[in-house]
């Protein structure tokens, strides 16, 4: 896989505050890749800096194989969808959509021809001569898409661009993306802090923090295997629970408010945290016997809410945090009401250990 | 239970009701509920722009009062008025000084503009996208001070930099006052502050990440400036010029001082008729016939600058 940007030790602040702290990262031709993180974590001008709209302060960003170093935006040949969509007002639909092909200096005939062929990539064929402020929410998402794609870029940049939709909308431009990816073959570098969009659309995800990648890796390891406490509690929604990993009776066990909680041998010694989620725990009656899990932690439901998938439960535990429990419906025929006396279980491989803060 | 503490609070905080400002509002309150007693609810909101309308009441009043009198024909020599008629119009008509004067004032009352405008539209991009916070500041109070000193001392300061014995006349040799070049750079100057005011909701209205994304597309800085940002300041642009069509139509203090007399404008020429010569019905027939052409003019730029420009594909 040869690296279709290569972003090289990256820096980049304003004043006193440093927006990114020597990134590095490569991206390879044809990946969907995700910058994920909260707003503030410097996703979003480390897009800049790639789309050649922002100059980094140290650093190199390399794009096929050509350092990108001062050359303008206008220069490089990407397709980038911003967050305001930032359709042209005064345009057309079709003169959006056209004005890069325009700026190539495309005859008129391939222009329109190339436009028809954008429009009907993201399934709006016959909205043309539209004005852009006539245009729904989905349909200026597409529009922007189709003109980010009409000059065949071999790189798109996506900022945020389905944040303002609702849901719904969201989730089917998120597989539309995916289809399109598919089809085209392009690069797409995605920006987001919607983990769960990120899951969905990404071949790689790259997490965050503070103006630096903390993880990266497809979704299913960083979800799996979380190499910090910040990874672990940006996807999904779990309870991190912080103790000492130590060797008790031949096993190992975190120690954590009064409690032991076995852990697999594998886990280093030393402080750790035990990323604990909804979906991974069990949830059983406390007169319920015998169990058979790995760890037992006694506790009583405080909440329970349907939501369609299943049910969600919050357990206060009788050591002293609150544990996040969703039951999947169908799987449990027994229904807990708040107030009853429960055992939130599960098995040590089911729950990873994080050693880093 | 917490609205009771949040109150309980409240008494608690120390008071500031002793302070003169809620004074002023306790009496403002009282003034203002007596006021309801006595005046039916349908006059009140009313009352508010009575000021303004008595204002631009005696305007047209004022307007009135001329128009009359634009329509009587006078000796000036015994200071009699005369019956009604359109002498003074069709005198005015047939007047070659007038003509002269006018077609003076219509080409600078465009020239002018284009000129204010070019230059505005630039220094108000470049007012809403500086960062420093000194540099904004230093350029808005450059654009303003020539409102903010009133007319006539611009205009003599301007005299004074342009004029004979001025540094830029012993830095060039080139004589700029007592013809149009000085009256037009004095009229530019005044016309600069009129046309950033006006422009700069429009550029204020322009998202920035419409540049972004048209250079990102493969278009340079200008080609962006073109075709992205001139577009969407062209209502901004139309205001801006109908307005300094109109305040140039009504020039009088850069005629008058930078032109020595020599170059008059209508303005200048009503006061010549009005006081000069002592004709006031005249002088109204010029006033009534400048505010003519002045609407018109206005009327037509604003609806050619509306209509949008249908492109055939």
């Amino acid at each position: 896989m040869t690296a279709a940007i290569r972003v090289d030790h990256v820096g980049k602040g304003y004043g006193d505050s440093v927006v990114l702290h020597d990134v590095s990262v490569e991206i390879g031709e044809g990946e969907f890749f995700t910058l994920l993180g909260p707003s503030g974590s410097g996703k979003s001008t480390l897009l800049r800096i790639i789309a050649g709209l922002l100059d980094a302060d140290s650093g190199d960003v390399v794009i096929g194989g050509r350092d990108m170093t001062g050359r303008p935006a206008h220069t490089r040949g990407l397709g980038v969808v911003f967050q305001s969509l930032a359709l042209f007002p005064h345009l057309s639909v079709g003169d959006n959509v056209a004005f890069p092909l325009r700026m190539r200096r495309v005859g008129r005939k391939e222009a329109a021809t190339r436009v028809a062929a954008a429009l009907d990539l993201v399934q709006l064929p016959e909205l043309q001569h539209r004005a852009v402020s006539e245009l729904s929410g989905g349909q200026s998402q597409r529009v922007a898409l189709a003109r980010a794609l009409v000059y065949q870029p071999r790189i798109l940049l996506l900022d945020e661009p389905l944040s303002a939709l609702d849901r719904r909308l969201r989730e089917s431009m998120q597989l539309e993306l995916t289809r399109i990816h598919r089809e085209l073959g392009v690069t797409i570098v995605n920006v987001t802090h919607d983990q769960r969009e990120a899951l969905i659309v990404s071949d790689r995800i790259a997490v965050m923090d503070n103006g630096r990648i903390v993880q990266c890796g497809p979704g299913t390891e960083l979800y799996a295997n979380p190499a910090t406490t910040f990874v672990a509690g940006f996807l999904g929604d779990p309870l991190l629970l912080e103790g000492d990993v130590v060797t008790a009776n031949g096993t190992r066990a975190l120690h954590s408010s009064g409690v032991a909680v076995a852990v697999q041998a594998s886990v280093p010694l030393g402080k750790a945290t035990a990323v604990m989620r909804p979906e991974r725990l069990r949830l059983l009656a406390a007169d319920e016997t015998p169990h058979c899990y790995d760890n037992e932690l006694a506790g009583r439901i405080l909440f329970s809410a349907f939501d369609g998938q299943g049910t969600f439960y919050q357990v206060q535990l009788d050591c002293g945090p609150t544990a996040a429990v969703h039951v999947p419906a169908g799987r449990c025929t027994t229904t807990h009401h708040v107030g009853d006396s429960v055992v939130v279980a599960w098995n040590a491989d089911d729950v990873p250990i994080v050693t880093q803060a | 239970m917490h609205s009771r503490s949040v109150s309980e609070q409240w008494q608690e905080l120390e008071s500031r009701a002793a302070s003169p400002i809620w004074r002023l509002v306790d009496a403002l309150i009282t003034v203002r509920t007596l006021f309801a007693k006595v005046v039916p609810a349908a006059l009140r909101r009313v009352v508010a722009l009575v000021p303004g309308l008595v204002l631009a009441g005696s305007l047209v009043a004022g307007l009135a009062v001329l128009l009359w009198s634009s329509l009587h024909s006078y000796d000036s020599f015994l200071a009699v008025e005369g019956p009604v008629s359109l002498e003074q119009y069709t005198g005015l008509i047939g007047d070659s000084q007038f003509h002269t004067v006018l077609a003076r004032s219509l080409v600078m009352a465009v020239l002018a503009p284009l000129v204010a405008v070019a230059i505005a539209i630039p220094y108000a991009l470049t007012l809403t996208r500086v960062r420093r916070r000194g540099l904004r500041l230093a350029l808005l109070i450059g654009v303003f001070v020539p409102m903010l000193t009133g007319d006539i001392t611009r205009t003599f300061g301007l005299l004074v930099t342009i004029g004979p014995g001025g540094p830029i006349e012993w830095l060039t040799g080139l004589r700029l006052v007592g013809n149009l070049w000085g009256v037009g750079i004095g009229i530019v100057q005044i016309l600069l502050p009129a046309a950033v005011v006006v422009l700069l909701p429009a550029v204020l209205r322009i998202d920035p990440e419409l540049g972004s994304a048209a250079a990102t597309l493969g278009a340079r800085p200008f080609t962006v400036f073109l075709r992205i940002t001139l577009p969407q300041l062209r209502v901004g642009i139309v205001a801006a010029f109908a307005a300094c069509f109109a305040l140039t139509m009504a020039a009088f203090a850069d005629p008058a001082i930078l032109g020595r007399g020599l170059k008059n404008f209508v303005s200048n020429f009503l006061q010549d008729r009005y006081l000069g010569l002592g004709d006031p019905p005249q002088g109204a027939a010029i006033g009534i016939l400048l505010l003519l052409i002045v609407s018109i003019g206005t009327a037509v730029i604003l609806t050619v600058g509306r209509t949008r420009k249908r492109r055939s594909r």
